[in-house]
């Protein structure tokens, strides 16, 4: 079963009088609690490709399907649901909501999806913890480290527990230590949950962690060519033709 | 032009909103300016204009008994005067309908003249023939029209006259207000102008008892009036001291002193209001002042290309400015001048308001544009290329725990930048303490007159023509016996009071059971009318205590009193003491009126009507009529108070939605995050609206001591012109100007709302967060 499907997806940016073609006729496939990485030079199109799948940008052709939507169809409304339902967003740059405690921003993503005010609580509460950070739950953002935040903003975007995170350099101000932690957490979550992951990075690192890494380059998608050793991913099965 | 200019200038351009905005911000801020000095000049121009144009004479003298007009015309002659007029001038009786009204009845020769106390025709056309009158606007409503027949008692005649026409002149351009009231208090005043010799077969007399003149550039009033001494003047009354003059210089010193009051307020808020606003666009530009220095711009190349800026922003605010402030001038001069007499408005060819108006702009934002350019031109290079325009974030932990999170998000805003919102809270509570102020300025006075009137016992006042023995009062009517409880002579004469070497004209009020007739509210001292009981304007003009010794002085005869009290009263210039201290003035044994109180108050005014038939009273007045009229007035002046304070309502509305603005800028990442999470645009501007309504309760807060200050400010002022009240805690005001000064600061938060509709979170996220 696939949670996305991309097929020749076109996007482009006009500034002034000059277009410039970002996405050319991109193909992805994702199946349900796959965990896939994108590394690319800057401006190759990640963030693009990452907005266009959270429904916070729209292609100019294509088909775009996530969890059986077809997001070219979508309305604003409608992708504002599909996205407080479907979607998991952490940023590279956090961004936390500054007035609210760490616990509160975790609680911010979740009021919308659970009645139960109670357990709105616990459910953060629980992911604070996984993430360590289950004594820093009354801390604002400028509070915490750089580190601290981005596990504040993992925790956000998965204790939603949406079909599909996207996730946008999630472990660059993290220490090797911390890294490691955070992606088996993720990978927990994507065996026990079927969560979907989509990571932008440029941290060869967390090749490890993945189930295939693609090279975003000239508007397309290809598979990475790796060494041999490296064609199977972490937890043995081998790596997907997109 | 230079390329740093050209940079600065599209840049201006492509800010469509905020161009606009702060243009508003330094339109209103100007407006408010060149409003608050101009309208006072247009007052002063329009009432100039009409009492020139009118031709009102210099000087009116009144005659005890009619004097020959060939006597009168020969000694005028010989004084070589511009031109002057000789007429007849009764007091008598107008009735409409079962009520009776007071009359001047003035017979003239030609009403047409349009060299001296012109007669501007409103409707209908001027008398011609006998048996024709033609009186001033403002009683139509109760018959005094063109095409009616007017009926008269003149001089214990009942006469019907032809009313031709209804006309405006300056003479009697507040004839329905009462001259002796403190506060100009309208009242029912007819004034007919009939022929001369149709009045003379009338009243069956000749010669001529009034006399207007207009006098030749420098010519001395007192040798004119020194040339008519034989002649047995009763009284003479110079252009200046005419009432319709005084009422009209209160109403131009009301707007001298109120209006640059008022223009000094919003000048504060519009300084801290631009301030902020252009504060801001400056340093949300650090990054790109770096660059520029980097390149080897000098800072004076910089600081100028930013105030080239802040020029055209100047400019534009000025050009919009000052086409509001025609508006605003418009409004409010004709709200006042249709108030006191339908005075046409004239634009006098004034600059200095405009002067002073372009210099503050200039002034204000070009500060505010050059003090942050030159804290950001003083760091280095790089210091300027490291700037994040994003203000250091102070966050509370307060707000209740089982609201949702995005509106405890709003709440936490609040104080975010706790010192700018305490700027943003004192002029936003500022400008709402300015729109209560008026509430509670009139409330106040409201209140206080209605009080003044209340302590008074008495239903009806007749005054006299001649003194009447205090003996034969109770004789004087046949209603007097039966249906009164009481009824009180006094003692009313005008005269001089003196404290060491200063000295004013006051009313001396004499009468033995004053305490009967009112109450006093002592300001200081106790109310002991063996010695002088004199108001706060009295002992303000004189610095008289309680205790000093003043003198009453009427021609060459004076008396000294101890001041026993200081009390608060609506007659302003009055002293009140026994009968028998105006001994020397005035026979205690006569008294020039009463103070009635009837059994049954509901037969005051048919008692009246039959008290003014009695030739020996010169007026009745009826105390309810009296309130009616205060009541009247203070309803029309409220419409002016109610337009200034919506007036200052929109400025609330203006500074705290640019103030607000300036914060939300800052935020639309937070937006676009909120808009990733899946919170609705509703919830978002949730937020900002409790965001605004915590900001809107504060300001609220702050305004109602601000609207007191404010109103307090404006009673000091109204003292030196109009009259004193005291300032008092007026619950339903109070509450008004919290509820409504957090309802325009709710209102105004539709400009954040927009702002952070608008956000593009795919385009923020892109270009504010990509690493």
């Amino acid at each position: 079963m696939k949670t996305v499907e991309i097929s020749d997806l076109h996007k482009s940016y006009k500034t002034g009088s000059e277009t410039t073609k970002v996405l050319k006729g991109l193909d992805l496939k994702l199946k349900k609690g796959e965990m896939v990485m994108v590394m690319g030079p800057s401006g190759s199109g990640k963030t693009t490709l990452l907005n266009i799948l959270g429904g916070i940008d729209k292609s100019d052709t294509g088909e775009v399907e996530v969890s059986g939507q077809d997001l070219m169809k979508m309305h604003n409304k409608s992708l504002l649901g599909f996205r407080r339902d479907h979607v998991g967003f952490i940023f590279q740059f956090y961004n936390l909501i500054p007035t609210l405690t760490a616990l509160e921003n975790v609680e911010l993503g979740l009021e919308n999806l659970i009645k139960d005010k109670a357990e709105v609580r616990k459910r953060a509460m629980k992911y604070m913890k996984l993430v360590g950070l289950g004594d820093k739950i009354n801390n604002f953002p400028q509070e915490l480290s750089g580190g601290e935040q981005q596990r504040v903003a993992i925790s956000r975007a998965l204790a939603k527990e949406p079909a599909i995170v996207l996730a946008d350099e999630p472990t660059g101000n993290l220490d090797e230590d911390r890294e490691g932690k955070v992606m088996k957490l993720m990978n927990k979550l994507q065996h026990d949950l079927g969560m979907t992951f989509l990571i932008v990075s440029h941290n060869p690192r967390l090749k490890q962690y993945v189930d295939r890494t693609l090279i975003l380059r000239k508007g397309v998608l290809r598979l990475e060519k790796l060494p041999l050793e490296s064609m199977v991913s972490q937890n043995g099965s081998p790596i997907l033709e997109n | 032009m230079e390329k740093i200019n050209l940079m600065v200038l599209r840049k201006i351009g492509r800010m469509k909103l905020r161009t606009v905005g702060i243009s508003f911000v330094v339109a209103m801020a100007v407006a408010t300016f060149i409003t608050g000095l101009y309208s006072a000049d247009v007052f002063d121009h329009s009432t100039e204009t009409m009492l020139e144009n009118s031709k009102m004479p210099d000087i009116f003298v009144e005659f005890s008994e009619p004097v020959n007009q060939s006597d009168l015309e020969s000694r005028l002659i010989d004084q070589d005067l511009k031109t002057y007029d000789m007429r007849l001038k009764v007091m008598a009786f107008y009735t409409y309908q079962g009520e009776t009204y007071p009359a001047f009845i003035i017979g003239m020769q030609d009403p047409a003249r349009q060299d001296i106390n012109v007669m501007t025709l409103k409707s209908g056309h001027l008398f011609e023939a006998t048996g024709e009158g033609i009186v001033i606007a403002g009683m139509e409503a109760y018959g005094a029209d063109s095409g009616e027949l007017g009926t008269f008692l003149i001089s214990g005649q009942q006469v019907e006259i032809n009313i031709t026409g209804v006309v405006k002149n300056a003479e009697y351009a507040l004839a329905g207000y009462m001259a002796e009231t403190s506060v100009p208090v309208p009242g029912n005043v007819v004034a007919l102008y009939m022929g001369l010799e149709d009045l003379h077969g009338i009243l069956n007399v000749s010669g001529v008892n009034d006399l207007v003149i207009i006098m030749e550039d420098g010519q001395d009033q007192e040798i004119i009036v020194g040339s008519l001494e034989t002649l047995q003047i009763k009284s003479v009354t110079l252009q200046k001291d005419h009432f319709t003059v005084v009422f009209m210089q209160m109403g131009v010193d009301k707007m001298n002193y109120m209006m640059p009051l008022f223009s000094v307020i919003f000048m504060i808020v519009g300084f801290i209001s631009i301030m902020m606003t252009s504060y801001r666009l400056v340093l949300n530009d650090s990054r790109f002042i770096g660059v520029l220095m980097s390149l080897g711009y000098s800072r004076g190349k910089i600081v100028r290309a930013y105030m080239l800026m802040g020029l055209v922003l100047a400019g534009v605010g000025l050009f919009f400015g000052i086409i509001l402030s025609f508006l605003f001038t418009y409004g409010i001069t004709s709200v006042t001048m249709d108030m006191i007499g339908s005075i046409e408005i004239a634009f006098p060819l004034s600059p200095l308001p405009f002067i002073l108006g372009t210099i503050y702009t200039l002034v204000t934002v070009l500060l505010s544009v050059a003090i942050p350019v030159t804290l950001i031109t003083r760091a280095t290079v790089r210091e300027a290329l490291d700037y994040k325009p994003r203000s250091k974030i102070t966050t509370l932990k307060f707000g209740p725990s089982f609201l949702s999170r995005t509106t405890l998000m709003g709440f936490r805003n609040i104080t975010r930048n706790p010192a700018r919102l305490g700027i943003t809270v004192l002029v936003v509570g500022m400008t709402i303490g300015m729109a209560g102020s008026w509430l509670i300025m009139i409330d106040s006075a409201w209140g206080y007159i209605r009080d003044g009137v209340d302590s008074q016992t008495w239903d009806m006042r007749a005054d006299f023509f001649e003194p009447v023995s205090v003996e034969a009062v109770d004789e004087l009517d046949p209603f007097f016996a039966n249906d009164t409880e009481y009824i009180i002579p006094y003692t009313g004469i005008v005269g001089a009071v003196t404290y060491r070497t200063s000295s004013t004209g006051a009313v001396f009020m004499g009468c033995k059971d004053i305490e009967r007739v009112r109450d006093f509210q002592a300001m200081e001292g106790n109310v002991d009318l063996s010695g002088a009981v004199i108001t706060n304007t009295v002992a303000d003009e004189l610095d008289v205590g309680v205790g000093d010794k003043v003198t009453l002085g009427v021609g060459s005869v004076s008396k000294e009193l101890t001041v026993s009290a200081i009390v608060n009263d609506i007659v302003q210039q009055a002293v009140y003491t026994n009968q028998d201290n105006l001994e020397l003035f005035f026979p205690t044994e006569n008294c020039t009126g009463v103070y009635i109180k009837m059994k049954n108050p509901e037969l005051t005014e048919e008692r009246a009507r039959e008290l003014r038939l009695n030739p020996v009273v010169t007026k009745v007045s009826i105390k309810e009529q009296i309130v009616q009229s205060f009541d009247d007035l203070l309803e029309q002046a409220n419409g002016i108070f109610y337009g200034f304070f919506f007036f200052s309502a929109i400025i609330t509305f203006v500074v705290a939605g640019s103030a607000v603005i300036i914060s939300t800028m800052e935020r639309d990442i937070e937006f676009a995050t909120l808009n990733t999470l899946g919170i609705s645009k509703w919830q978002v501007a949730k937020s900002l609206l409790v965001e605004m309504a915590v900001l809107g309760v504060f300001a609220g807060l702050i305004g109602v001591p601000f609207a007191y200050l404010f109103a307090k400010l404006f009673a000091i002022v109204m003292a030196k012109i109009l009259f004193t009240y005291p300032v008092v805690f007026i619950m339903g005001a109070t509450l008004i100007t919290l509820i409504s000064g957090i309802a325009f600061v709710l209102l105004s938060s539709t400009i954040p709302i927009r702002y952070a509709k608008k956000v593009d979170t795919e385009k923020t996220l892109r270009e504010r967060t990509a690493g």
